[in-house]
């Protein structure tokens, strides 16, 4: 399936992401009081099935997520996904404690919520403001085990579509790479196009 | 007038800079584009600009990098920064280069024209 | 069917459920503020309504909180705050005067006007979970940390128990060799004594050489045995402390020989030393004569009437090595595997039917490592056997000026 958006259509997505997620450095490096380097360098747009051997560290057991879904005229699931060990590392980082690397607990689940809330909140709303649509924002929700509660309870696949944008954390000497997901069945897939289509030709 | 103001736009996002384009255009004739920091510099050194409009994050050398070594060729042309990223310590390094203003992306029509017009200190 | 105006207020359901709701408008004026918050808080409803909410908790000012609470007003998507990063939203403290750990939820309420908003907050106390989490994670620690140790411990105890066995091995033998070898010598010097005194009137003048001889034998022997017996145990005690020094061999051989001189003699064995043992080595002087005691010893109780004993050597480079070798009875292949070992060694009878502890090459391989050297045997049985002793040379800075 071709899921192709013109040059000009991917750099605006690319712009729209990294504003985004510049939004929310601002607001990490004022909880570490530390600068934060958060870059998505590049974006692709594959179907559904092939995500988990899109996601980056593959090969890797388990993967842990934030999960936001919205919804208005069209629907998706915003996405934040880590290895687990990637997850550990940003929740010591951000507990400025050495938590091990246990079993996620509802404690540091939910600082990974929180870290992972704040970034999709801004990249979310970013594009909101961009592409001048409202909508229905749900609250954030942690799968421990990506795979297994969210990846497998999606029986088909077939037609739905993924954003997929290749993240870097680099705060301090810490280096953790995560995936930013937008998750989409095709109807609202090509509404999306659409409205990044409407916005280019806006700003064009 | 502002019409013989030479811009000089600097964004490795080919849409960052059409952005930015489309708003400046309304006053300004004379815009040039640079995807880096290195052609920015190349470009500096044959051609004098009266404003500078440069982003942060690119890949090569980066904002501030590119605006140090700018003011090391001796170069005083006014420079204005559009960055999504506003973090504290990073707009100390802008404003300790001198920069005229730290604008935040999206920027805003008004606020950019403005920006504009208090670094060339000419008129519309 | 509901009436209209049922409920007073609108949000009159958020006064029934547990969890604590606040509600700020545009101007961050508090407009609703539920029972749950008013128990937790203490503070009534009327008393906090249209304050702002920088008035009734001012660490909501600072940078790390209005910059998100700001942002919500536009109509973002919900913020989270939680426990493990901010610990509270609302700083409350419960009955043992610790602060609630709480998870916030911010979440942004249309109004009538477009684009004009107002902010849920709702406060969970995840106090009891944070605790017990904190508890487990603590309790997990421990755990680890005292099975770190218990493995240590079990570590430490497979080696005392190794080294408890080696030390009863060796004090089974000190015993064995008190009863055993000890007491034959000495049972027949006494009874040669009880002889000698019981019959001295009668006995002729040969007579009481002959017996006095046997006791001076047997004395002699004993008074050997002691002493390797005192020498080892000492040697047990780490009390020995090699003093090395630069001196020649063939001198220390001598003092070894001159202690077997009399055996040799009887025994009519030949023995010669080769003239590569004319040079120096670094050694304790006294132990390498003990070794070669010991050795020689040996040598000459298991070689026959009219054997050969040879001493020769090999000089290298950091080594010297010196080859005791004769053509008496051998050993076999299991003797020789154990003659160093302490819980192994026993005592062949000699060719003359002298007796020992099996003590002296025990001791000799003690030595000899102390000495910084080595010692390894070879044999036959049938046709003989050599030991051979390697010491280190003189380091330049102790060479004698001799030869």
């Amino acid at each position: 399936m071709n899921y192709d958006l013109s040059e000009i259509q991917k750099e605006a997505l690319l712009e729209l992401l990294n504003i985004g997620v510049n939004e929310s450095t601002n607001i990490l490096s004022e909880i570490l009081n530390v600068e934060i380097d958060l870059q998505i360098p590049s974006i692709k747009i594959i179907s559904a099935d092939k995500l988990i051997e899109e996601l980056q560290e593959v090969g890797k057991e388990n993967y842990s997520a934030v999960n936001m879904e919205f919804r208005n005229s069209f629907s998706g699931v915003s996405q934040l996904v880590f290895s687990q060990d990637s997850a550990n590392k940003l929740v010591d980082v951000f507990t400025r404690q050495v938590l091990g690397n246990g079993d996620f607990d509802e404690i540091k689940a939910g600082a990974l919520i929180e870290i992972g809330n704040i970034i999709l909140n801004a990249i979310l709303a970013t594009f909101s403001n961009a592409l001048e649509h409202e909508f229905q924002f749900y609250v954030p929700v942690f799968f421990e085990n990506y795979k297994k509660e969210f990846f497998e309870q999606r029986e088909k696949y077939i037609g739905e579509v993924v954003l997929l944008g290749k993240t870097l954390f680099n705060i301090e000497q810490y280096h953790i790479s995560g995936d930013i997901i937008l998750y989409f069945n095709i109807k609202s897939f090509n509404y999306f196009v659409n409205l990044i289509d409407q916005y280019v030709k806006k700003i064009s | 007038m502002s019409k013989d103001k030479k811009i000089l736009i600097v964004d490795d996002s080919v849409f960052a800079r059409m952005a930015i384009k489309k708003i400046i255009s309304k006053k300004f004739t004379s815009i040039s584009e640079a995807s880096s920091g290195s052609e920015a510099i190349e470009l500096l050194k044959n051609e004098k600009f009266d404003c500078l409009l440069v982003d942060y994050l690119m890949p090569g050398i980066n904002g501030i990098t590119t605006i140090k070594i700018i003011r090391e060729m001796g170069l005083t042309t006014p420079i204005i920064v559009i960055s999504a990223n506003q973090q504290k310590t990073i707009l100390d390094k802008f404003f300790e280069l001198g920069v005229v203003a730290v604008l935040k992306k999206q920027v805003s029509e008004d606020e950019l024209l403005n920006a504009i017009d208090k670094a060339i200190g000419g008129g519309a | 069917m509901l009436k209209e105006n049922f409920y007073k207020n609108p949000f009159e359901c958020y006064d029934y459920i547990p969890i604590g709701v606040c509600i700020i408008n545009s101007n961050y004026s508090v407009i609703y503020w539920n029972r749950t918050l008013e128990a937790w808080t203490g503070k009534n409803r009327n008393d906090v309504l249209y304050k702002k909410i920088f008035d009734i908790y001012p660490h909501l000012a600072s940078p790390k909180y209005k910059t998100r609470l700001e942002m919500m007003f536009s109509g973002r998507p919900p913020m989270v705050f939680s426990p493990m990063i901010n610990h509270y939203f609302f700083p409350i403290k419960d009955a043992s005067g610790n602060y609630q750990a709480q998870t916030a939820t911010l979440t942004a309420l249309p109004t009538n006007e477009q684009g004009v908003f107002n902010l849920v907050i709702s406060v969970e106390n995840v106090a009891t979970l944070f605790n017990r989490v904190e508890q487990y994670r603590l309790l997990k620690n421990q755990a680890l940390d005292e099975l770190n140790k218990r493995i240590e411990t079990e570590t430490k105890i497979k080696d005392y128990a190794q080294k408890l066995e080696q030390l009863n091995a060796t004090k089974d033998k000190f015993f064995s060799i008190i009863a055993h070898d000890l007491i034959n010598p000495i049972s027949s010097q006494y009874k040669l004594t009880k002889i000698l005194k019981d019959n001295i009137q009668e006995f002729s003048k040969e007579d009481i050489v002959d017996i006095v001889d046997e006791i001076e034998k047997s004395s002699s022997h004993t008074y050997k045995l002691l002493e390797n017996l005192l020498t080892w145990s000492r040697s047990q005690l780490n009390k020995f402390v090699a003093k090395k020094e630069c001196f020649p061999l063939r001198e220390i051989i001598n003092l070894a020989i001159a202690d077997v001189y009399s055996q040799i003699t009887v025994k009519k064995i030949n023995l010669t030393i080769d003239e590569s043992c004319i040079t120096d080595i670094y050694c304790d002087v006294n132990m390498l004569a003990t070794v070669l005691r010991n050795i020689l010893s040996n040598a000459v109780k298991y070689t026959n009437y009219g054997g050969k004993i040879f001493l020769y050597c090999n000089k290298n480079e950091n080594f010297t090595e010196l080859t005791i070798e004769d053509n008496g009875i051998g050993m076999s292949e299991d003797v020789l595997s154990n003659l160093f070992k302490i819980d192994k060694s026993q005592s062949m009878p000699g060719t003359d039917r002298e007796i020992g502890t099996g003590l002296g090459l025990v001791i000799c391989k003690e030595f000899i490592d102390k000495l910084d050297g080595h010692i390894r045997a070879e044999s036959k049985l049938g046709v003989g056997s050599k030991f051979i002793i390697s010491l280190p040379n003189c380091p330049d800075d102790t060479k004698n000026q001799s030869l």
